[in-house]
């Protein structure tokens, strides 16, 4: 019996023109196929020109997020089967496209580095006076929020980001969050003035689907909320100390 | 590289979006009908038939999405089930209250 077939639907980019265009391929599929294996038979068959990003297809590197019905979903985490028996392919939105599938995603790259990504300590200790220890309940403190891959899917969501590019967004949001919540960081105070401000966490008015997209269960929309109530408190804490 | 900009429609993209789109809407209408009653010489246009239903369904309606917004923020584990339970437990205590006031405010 024949495999059946369904219509991939891709929308495609040539650098340098003007416009984005679709571009339908048939595909014969089976159940086990996830959108990724989808772009990858299309590419070894029929276009060798399609251009899109993967790496693990495990759904860990983060590289292969892209739009699919509508939805910032992972290729390689996304059945083909429970989709319909025509499929858009489309570049993650609120990105430029550099070529078909491809996003330039520099920029909340960018936003991440301002938000002061490490573990800051401002006093070291020798080391023959040990580790800097956490309690299990410490490193659970920060273990949501550090599963981020990076796959930009909550940035697609985000309409706040769609219209202003300098937000810093959810995943910079999470990243602060997840260093402000570790025990052994020393820059709780630095971190949060850095992502406060006009284009900082209250930019957010908490549309909340940067969460419901997300698909390691980060919850930024949640950090996002508590970096607002921890910079109000850090101010009141600055003003007290005035 | 090709610059994507966001579609005027995409609150029309999902239930989620419009949901918020219906409450930062109710928001704006209830800042003007604030505004409305402050400018008291306006209302000699005598339109407060007509602001007054608009201004309580505008803050029902944000009242519902905002309480729903919050559950997300409970100091325990949003799991859906957890997130009704606690909407539920606002809309009663909001409920409630109202009652309590419009009696004292309104009936004594």
């Amino acid at each position: 019996m024949a495999a059946p077939i369904k219509k991939i639907l891709v929308k495609k980019y040539k650098p340098g023109a003007s416009a984005q265009f679709y571009q339908a391929y048939a595909l014969r599929f089976h159940d086990e196929m996830s959108v990724l294996d989808a772009l990858c038979d299309i590419k070894d068959r029929e276009d060798a020109s399609l251009a899109f990003r993967w790496s693990c297809r495990m759904g860990i590197c983060g590289s292969c997020g892209m739009t699919v019905n509508g939805k910032p979903v992972l290729a390689c985490q996304t059945p083909l089967k429970n989709l319909g028996r025509e499929i858009k392919v489309e570049p993650l939105r609120n990105f430029p496209v550099i070529k078909d599938l491809v996003s330039d995603i520099d920029g909340p790259f960018e936003q991440m580095r301002s938000t002061m990504p490490y573990v800051s300590q401002m006093s070291q200790k020798a080391l023959e006076n040990g580790e800097y220890l956490q309690t299990p309940r410490q490193r659970k403190a920060l273990e949501q929020t550090s599963q981020c891959i990076k796959c930009m899917l909550c940035y697609s969501a985000c309409p706040v980001y769609g219209n202003d590019k300098k937000f810093i967004g959810p995943a910079a949001a999470a990243l602060a969050y997840r260093y402000n919540a570790d025990s052994r960081d020393q820059s709780k105070s630095q971190r949060l003035k850095s992502i406060s401000g006009k284009e900082g966490v209250w930019k957010c008015s908490f549309v909340g689907e940067c969460s419901v997209v997300c698909p390691k269960r980060v919850d930024p929309a949640t950090a996002l909320q508590r970096l607002k109530l921890m910079g109000a408190l850090n101010s009141l804490n600055h003003i007290h100390d005035a | 590289m090709l610059e994507q900009k966001q579609s005027p429609l995409w609150w029309t993209q999902n239930i989620r979006y419009f949901i918020y789109f219906i409450r930062e809407l109710s928001g704006v209408i209830i800042a003007f009908a604030v505004m409305y009653f402050i400018f008291l010489p306006l209302r000699k246009y005598a339109i407060d038939t007509i602001v007054y239903p608009i201004w309580f369904y505008a803050s029902v309606i944000h009242s519902l999405t905002w309480f729903w917004a919050m559950t997300k923020l409970a100091p325990f584990p949003p799991s859906l089930e957890n997130r009704i339970i606690l909407y539920m437990l606002i809309l009663t205590t909001w409920a409630g209250i109202s009652i309590i006031v419009f009696k004292v405010f309104f009936l004594s």
